[in-house]
């Protein structure tokens, strides 16, 4: 990711209102799902 | 995409690409999407689109909602912070920019940090990693803003912002350097092949000096955060260990404390603010109990194989001589030296250069009986010096050293890199806190510190002063005169001349008595000034005390006049009370009198009538019934005077008063 977005405000404000982080023992699906549900929310 | 409106997997990459830099293949995307379908968290429509189920949605909304408010408020405290640092209104122009700079720079942190986390966890892009990932190009950042007086005061704003704030902005950028490291390794592992919990389990780390003296000491910044890092670590089935050499540099450490301490003639207060961990964690335990002396806390610290069980670490006995014959040994001890004096501007003996530099050809040498290591290498060096990793970069272009993956990792980025995979409770609770206390450190004021060894050396009966203050003594120690006299008394003890000793005493004794002096005058002065700042406050609060007084009285003599006026009111209620009271006598007399003179002549006339019954003429009837008319007159008047005057009113048709 580019350290010199043009928009870094709204970036940082949209990647901090994913809820990517829940508890689940397989790590790397829980993480695939949640930016897919990330996705469908539209965030 | 708008709420329940439904996409296709093309329209999902789209935004997922757009929105976190992520570029996941079609194919591998409806994968994904088809797992939340069979799990209820999305639904797919005949047409193939997909959306999210309502109670899913309704989470999601509920979560962004919450964070939307918190990004607000913390902005809001920005805005504040630089008006205030700026001193006067900002318009709408500074207000945007002054946010889009403080954005860069939240950017940089923590895409920067993330994106180090995820090549050394994905083993990708891994030569030359940035060793200091930090906010010390602030002012870089800052030097677009033309206006100067607006950028120093963004500048003091970010760091006030760091420093002093409320947990929104925190929270903020611990959820958004968590999503970054996920959408990071993401990024160079779509599949996320690397990404499995049970991969801790072997993992091993071991702990630099640093990291133990800082678990030992409660007063060393670093004691939350080691103790959360082997609290993670144990969660995790990460083990960790304590080199043989370690446990030599920190044993020589103790006794360096040991020997300042010995010497130390000075207040015991002093110890407080010594640059020894040793020293002033003694300080701070006595503080709770005063019956702990040197030595017993000296030998419970000494024992080093106590405080690794204790603390669930493994002790590691490294072979130190076959480390000690690499042919690189000696030119990764001069890089440990060179990169120290490039970023810390300070030397480190010899001791502990060649203890770095074997600890990194240790880890080097156990990485190369790994096999298929994920989340990056099985063993790393955990450290809070900065400075290893730039000897890392060095070590990579020797020969030999084909792992390019560095061996030593800041235990702060370690800490960031493990949160992830922890419990929701240990994520929200011990590791945001030791984030915001590793984050705000960076930005913290460098506190002063007495060089405890120096002390020993320049110490004496001044140091006794009751004036004196922790911040005199380093004023006196950071003097040019007081580093010559040091290199000069060492010189002159190596060459055992007493007598040049005697004379640089002398001098130096002369100077350090002129600048108590002026240090004694300087609070002498202060003191003064708080003196008369203090009675002109006494003064100004004496006479609002006075105005205070004044109005006071004069409140009462009104309160007083009020007061006899309700109390000439109350009499003249009093005596009204009387006469209507006499009145009322009078009265009910008086009916007494009426009823008993109608009932009289009532009586009379009936008796009268009966008497003289025969012969009745017309005039005697209505003789006798103008008397009976009057008797009973008189006896309504007398039993119910009101009743009889409102029917009477009532007949004759006049309009009743209220």
């Amino acid at each position: 990711m580019d350290i010199n977005l043009p928009n870094m405000r709204a970036t940082l404000v949209r990647i901090s209102q994913f809820v990517l982080q829940e508890e689940s023992e397989i790590v790397r699906e829980n993480l695939q799902e949640k930016v897919a549900e990330a996705a469908l929310f539209g965030v | 995409m708008n709420e329940n409106q439904s996409a296709s997997v093309e329209n999902l990459q789209k935004i997922v690409e757009n929105v976190v830099h992520l570029k996941i293949a079609s194919d591998f995307l409806e994968v994904i999407i088809s797992r939340l379908v069979a799990k209820g968290s999305a639904v797919k429509d005949n047409a193939g689109n997909y959306t999210l189920s309502v109670i899913r949605r309704k989470e999601y909304a509920r979560m962004a909602q919450e964070r939307t408010e918190r990004v607000d408020r913390f902005n809001g405290q920005f805005l504040f912070l630089l008006e205030k640092e700026y001193g006067r209104k900002l318009n709408t122009e500074q207000m945007k920019e002054g946010m889009e700079k403080l954005y860069a720079i939240l950017g940089q942190l923590t895409i920067e940090k993330s994106d180090l986390i995820a090549r050394i966890v994905t083993r990708q892009n891994v030569e030359n990693l940035p060793y200091e990932v930090n906010i010390h190009k602030l002012s870089s950042l800052l030097s677009k803003i033309e206006d100067q007086e607006l950028r120093n005061a963004e500048f003091r704003a970010i760091k006030l912002l760091f420093r002093e704030t409320s947990d929104d902005f925190y929270s903020f950028l611990f959820v958004l350097t968590q999503n970054l490291i996920c959408i990071q390794i993401l990024n160079l592992d779509p599949e996320c092949q690397a990404l499995e919990k049970k991969a801790f389990s072997e993992k091993a780390l071991f702990l630099d000096t640093n990291i133990l003296i800082g678990l030992v000491c409660p007063t060393d910044w670093q004691h939350k955060p080691a103790k959360s890092l082997l609290k993670f670590s144990s969660f995790l089935g990460i083990r960790c260990f304590v080199a043989g050499k370690t446990c030599e540099e920190y044993n020589s450490l103790l006794e360096e404390a040991n020997r300042i301490f010995r010497k130390w003639e000075s207040p015991l207060k002093f110890l407080a603010d010594a640059n020894n961990e040793f020293l002033s964690s003694f300080w701070s335990e006595k503080q709770a109990d005063q019956s702990l002396t040197w030595d017993s806390y000296y030998h419970r610290t000494k024992d080093v194989g106590k405080i690794l069980s204790d603390n669930g670490i493994q002790p590691y006995v490294e072979d130190l001589e076959k480390i000690k014959k690499n042919k690189h040994f000696e030119r990764i001890t001069e890089y440990v030296d060179q990169c120290y004096v490039v970023l810390k501007r300070r030397i480190k003996n010899l001791s502990v250069r060649e203890h770095d530099a074997a600890l990194l050809i240790l880890i080097r040498n156990l990485r190369k009986q790994e096999r298929n290591a994920m989340l990056g290498p099985n063993h790393w060096f955990i450290t809070g010096d900065d400075s290893l990793l730039c000897v890392d970069n060095k070590i990579n272009s020797l020969p030999d050293f084909a792992d390019k993956v560095p061996s030593s990792m800041l235990f702060s980025i370690w800490l960031d890199m493990i949160s992830p995979f922890l419990t929701i409770r240990l994520r929200e609770g011990d590791a945001y806190e030791t984030f915001t206390m590793l984050t705000k450190y960076q930005f913290a004021l460098v506190p002063f510190q007495i060089d405890s060894d120096k002390l020993v050396k320049i110490q004496g009966n001044w140091t006794q002063y009751e004036w004196l203050e922790a911040k005199d003594i380093v004023r006196i120690q950071n003097q040019e005169w007081t580093k010559q006299y040091l290199r000069r008394l060492d010189q002159a003890k190596r060459k055992q001349d007493k007598s040049q000793a005697e004379e640089i005493g002398r001098i130096f004794a002369d100077k350090l008595n002129q600048e108590l002096t002026v240090i004694k005058d300087e609070k002498l002065k202060t003191l003064s000034e708080e003196k008369n700042a203090l009675l002109g406050r006494e003064e100004f609060l004496s006479k609002t005390v006075q105005e205070k007084t004044k109005e006071s009285d004069e409140r009462q003599k009104i309160i007083t006049a009020q007061k006899e006026i309700i109390e000439q009111k109350q009499d003249i209620i009093e005596s009204k009370d009387v006469e209507l009271e006499k009145e009322n006598t009078f009265k009910r007399k008086l009916r007494t009198v009426i009823t008993i003179a109608g009932l009289l002549l009532i009586i009379f006339t009936v008796l009268a009538a009966a008497y003289t019954i025969s012969p009745m003429t017309l005039e005697k009837v209505s003789f006798y019934t103008v008397f009976l008319i009057v008797g009973a007159i008189l006896l309504f008047f007398g039993l119910a005077p009101e009743r009889v005057v409102v029917s009477i009113v009532a007949k004759l048709g006049f309009p009743q008063s209220n």
